[in-house]
């Protein structure tokens, strides 16, 4: 995976076909393989590239947008004429905010790795390989993936902003079956290197292989422990209800909240652009640095989602995240399990979706891995159930947590055990 | 272009490739939005490119590229075949697909106004007069969204088969929310004309603006709605709720590639598994579904599917038995079928073609039926109208559905509006408890444009057509 390097050039050359009176451009350039496993076999496996530019242009608050991906000298003019042309068609926009001037600093990330960018579809086979040995080896059907990616950013605008950055990403993910239990795990990183395929192979057989014969249990509120994907999965949802704007309009569940505590006190979330693991990058909206800042600091709604427009309304400095860095407690999700009398292990949750956005309240399924926990230990598998509940409600009742750890997304997350989560249907399954 | 398909088939087939087939799509969208009195995003977008998909070994792969140049074309196809190879290291037995008969054929979808060719401050104005038109109607409807989104997509298609294809599709959507605050409640009400794939004649302005007082009227209505009864009722679903009910309960259950387990790593399986098929009674004897890819303005009517199939039209459930898969070629031919329904399609140039949804339709009931004499007929239930929350398990079995207005219905009449309706089931007991739908003059080919599968996640299109639909004592009100 290699990247281009005339992408200054082609922003300086956007910008000197323009005419209007702000220009900013911005160049995406990427590549990704991706090779899938089901029923323990490559199933799919693809290698695409693609590169492409986008022109916002202003006449006074007049705005619009175009992209494309021929970058010839014609196709570069093309994209700034569609772009102007659209703007001119439009009436001027109120919530204008001209391109931001170049800033003092960006924060130091290092997102990009050499061994990513190395990996070759060869190099996923010889590793979903051994995954697939240890399946058969464990009597159980491998499905899965293995994604590598590179990507490139760079923006320039017509007040001497310009910047550009790399990343990287790779995450490996089994689901292994037998003929009535599933298991799942992942491991993911910025390197490929730090990626444990058979690791990742080991937990998923492990979980189908526990999770055989499983029982029903009656839908009720039960204590949870959330492995940290589950974790990720309900809370990173949370970003989704952090706009001030709407907030400010009475329109979201957090209206009324800045400065309130809306958590237990020992919820901590923070992006965190310099993390060393999960630190992908260093720009947020029009280019400008990337900020670090807390959400929920002990427990109390310490800032919203600013955009640069109702930032300036309100003399609030622009906030936006680049990722999720939760506090975690210490030990790990075996402590947890140890310390519990009886409650649901859960390995993560699918297809959650807003029930009621003003409450804050999802729904969702366990998947992959449900299982009873009775006097400190795992006792067998359970069948799947549907949830109703709110994310707020279980950052009130997390009762312990252990030390954050990776998850598949950019974020560091904890397990988190959770009293009195609301399960409202069951599967057979 | 032609030139370019020819190269790549023949570089794969150079370097070792037993199948190869290659699409070069050329992509336009444009899309506007506007929140109250502004335009809060104008973009005018383009892109182009080529995916190669060939069978080495056994085994697939696929690459793809922006640069439609003759040395791009052959590294792609050299890649996809290195690519294909590598996964011929890990396979169970090599890919036995279903044949399918060359073909040459082009398929343009029904346009008389090109969207593009309309001046952009028309469809903008347009917008802002919704808008405009939302908020006259009351102080506190505080927010009102409209939306257009324009797209075309021209493809040309080949394979080593002989199969030459071209097709040029426009699809075109307008709609819109009003949301009311007061009350202490925040509620919307939407208005979504269905999408299709037909030219700017169907974004209707005089509908758009015809309707703002009603959805604005609802939205304040739905403030003091009632809550939720919690128990069980009896449903009355209306064509968009409906549409995406099937879609996640129906459409999704009977792909076959997740019936065989290929998407089990992302969007999961399903419990539809084709020892089934011929002997599950998905629904009640008279609900009938029909997949139909020859649709006019059908968002999944596109001439021919990424296999090289032609559109077709078949049952998925008849009579209430479940009887037919959506399939691709690969697919259809691992469970010994003769012939791919033409259900594999790829989102865009850089996506591999994997089996989508098709139009598929509730068809309706034979019987005179209006919605009015469907209400007249119900003694304790719930009127349900748009889409809301919606979520399914993996193996799409149970599922929680919402919507976007809630009337109850007491003694065959409406006596007001509820609140945070949400509706619960098991697939295959929700389809058995459907007792009437309405005839064929209650039709609308509703549809989605946002339904994602696969890895990398593609985001495809697809109609739902129903008519208004009763569901006996189904669970409500688990949500709170």
């Amino acid at each position: 995976m290699a990247s281009t390097t005339d992408t200054r050039d082609i922003m300086e050359r956007a910008l000197s076909h323009a005419s209007a009176d702000h220009v900013t451009v911005a160049v995406h350039e990427s590549e990704e393989l991706v090779t899938r496993i089901a029923n323990s076999a490559i199933t799919q496996n693809v290698d695409r590239r693609d590169r492409s530019i986008t022109v916002s242009a202003a006449f006074g608050a007049q705005v619009g947008h175009a992209s494309d991906n021929d970058l010839s000298d014609e196709g570069i003019r093309a994209v700034v004429r569609r772009a102007e042309d659209v703007a001119r068609s439009v009436s001027p926009d109120p919530e204008y905010v001209p391109p931001p001037p170049a800033p003092d600093a960006y924060p130091t990330v290092a997102a990009s790795s050499d061994a990513t960018r190395a990996f070759t579809p060869d190099d996923a086979a010889s590793a979903i390989l051994g995954a697939v040995r240890a399946a058969d080896k464990g009597g159980v059907t491998l499905a899965g993936r293995y994604r590598a990616s590179w990507s490139s950013e760079a923006v320039l605008n017509s007040a001497g902003l310009y910047h550009a950055e790399d990343s990287t990403w790779a995450q490996y993910t089994n689901t292994a079956m037998t003929d009535d239990s599933s298991g799942w795990a992942t491991s993911a990183a910025r390197s490929v290197a730090d990626v444990d395929v058979m690791a990742t192979a080991d937990s998923a057989i492990h979980k189908a292989r526990v999770g055989q014969a499983p029982r029903d249990v009656e839908p009720g509120a039960y204590t949870v422990i959330l492995e940290p994907n589950a974790t990720y999965d309900l809370l990173s949802t949370f970003y989704g209800v952090l706009d001030a704007k709407a907030a400010h309009e009475g329109r979201t569940c957090l209206r009324e909240k800045e400065g309130e505590r809306v958590a237990g006190g020992n919820i901590t979330i923070a992006s965190v652009p310099t993390h060393a693991d999960v630190g992908l990058s260093a720009t947020i909206e029009a280019g400008l640095p990337a900020p670090e800042v807390k959400w929920i600091d002990r427990g109390e709604l310490a800032n919203l989602r600013y955009s640069r427009y109702w930032a300036a309304k309100h003399d609030h400095a622009v906030t936006q995240p680049v990722n999720f860095v939760m506090d975690g407690g210490e030990g790990s999700v075996d402590d947890l399990i140890a310390s519990t009398e009886r409650g649901i292990l859960v390995t993560r949750f699918w297809y959650i979706r807003f029930v009621d956005p003003m409450a804050f309240l999802l729904t969702g399924m366990t998947r992959d891995g449900l299982f009873w926990v009775e006097d400190g230990e795992v006792r067998h598998g359970i069948t799947n159930l549907r949830f109703n509940e709110s994310p707020l409600r279980v950052m009130e009742n997390v009762e312990a947590m252990s030390a954050a750890s990776r998850v598949g997304s950019p974020a560091m997350v904890p397990a988190l055990k959770v009293r009195d989560f609301r399960f409202t249907s069951g599967t057979s399954f | 272009m032609h030139d370019l398909a020819k190269l790549a088939i023949d570089a794969a087939r150079s370097q070792g490739a037993t199948y190869a087939d290659v699409r070069i799509i050329h992509r336009r969208r444009q899309s506007v939005f506007a929140e109250d009195a502004r335009i809060a995003h104008l973009s005018d977008d383009a892109d182009a490119g080529f995916g190669v998909r060939v069978l080495a070994n056994g085994a697939w792969g696929f690459a793809a590229s922006a640069q439609l140049t003759r040395d791009e074309v052959q590294r792609v196809a050299e890649r996809a075949v290195a690519v294909a190879k590598a996964s011929a290291q890990v396979t169970a037995k090599p890919v036995e697909w279903a044949a399918e008969p060359a073909a040459e054929l082009t398929f343009r979808s029904p346009c008389e106004v090109n969207p593009f060719s309309v001046a952009t401050s028309e469809k903008v104005e347009l917008l802002l007069s919704v808008n405009a038109a939302l908020h006259e109607q009351h102080a506190d409807i505080k927010k009102a969204f409209a939306r257009m989104s324009l797209r075309r997509d021209e493809r040309l298609y080949a394979n080593t088969d002989g199969s030459v294809m071209e097709s040029d599709i426009f699809t075109t959507l307008a709609d819109y929310t009003a949301t009311a605050v007061g009350n202490g409640e925040v509620k919307t009400r939407s208005y979504v004309p269905p999408p299709r794939t037909l030219g700017y004649e169907n974004v209707s302005a005089d509908d758009l603006l015809a309707n703002t007082e009603r959805v604005a009227q609802q939205a304040l209505e739905h403030l003091s709605a009632r809550q939720c009864p919690v128990g069980e009722k009896d449903l009355i679903l209306d064509p968009h709720n409906l549409a995406l009910t099937m879609h996640e309960s129906v459409g999704h259950a009977t792909e076959l590639d997740r019936a065989l387990g290929m998407e089990e790593s992302l969007a999961g399986r399903s419990f539809a598994t084709p020892d089934l098929l011929g002997n599950l009674q998905y629904g009640a004897p008279h609900v009938n579904f029909v997949a139909d890819n020859t649709l006019p303005g059908g968002l999944a009517s596109e001439g021919f599917d990424d296999d090289g199939v032609p559109s077709g039209k078949w049952h998925i459930i008849k009579d209430g038995l479940f009887t037919g898969y959506s399939t691709g070629r690969e697919v259809a031919g691992a469970i010994g079928l003769d012939r791919s329904v033409g259900g594999c399609r790829a989102d865009h140039w850089s996506s591999i073609p994997i089996v989508r949804i098709p139009n598929l339709s509730l068809m309706p009931g034979d019987e005179p039926l209006t919605p009015e004499e469907l209400i007249a007929s119900t003694d304790d239930g719930i009127y349900i109208e748009g889409m809301g929350s919606f979520s399914i398990d993996q193996m799409r079995q149970n599922f929680q559905f919402g919507g976007d207005a809630f009337w109850e219905v007491k003694g065959g009449k409406i006596t007001g509006m509820l609140k945070n309706v949400t509706y619960q089931s098991i697939t295959p007991a929700f389809w058995n408890a459907c007792d009437a739908i309405c005839d064929e003059r209650f039709w609308v080919p509703n549809g989605v444009v946002n339904c994602g599968k696969g890895d990398p996640m593609q985001v495809q299109k697809m109609t739902h057509g129903a008519a208004p639909a009763r569901f006996r004592g189904i669970t409500v009100g688990a949500a709170k």
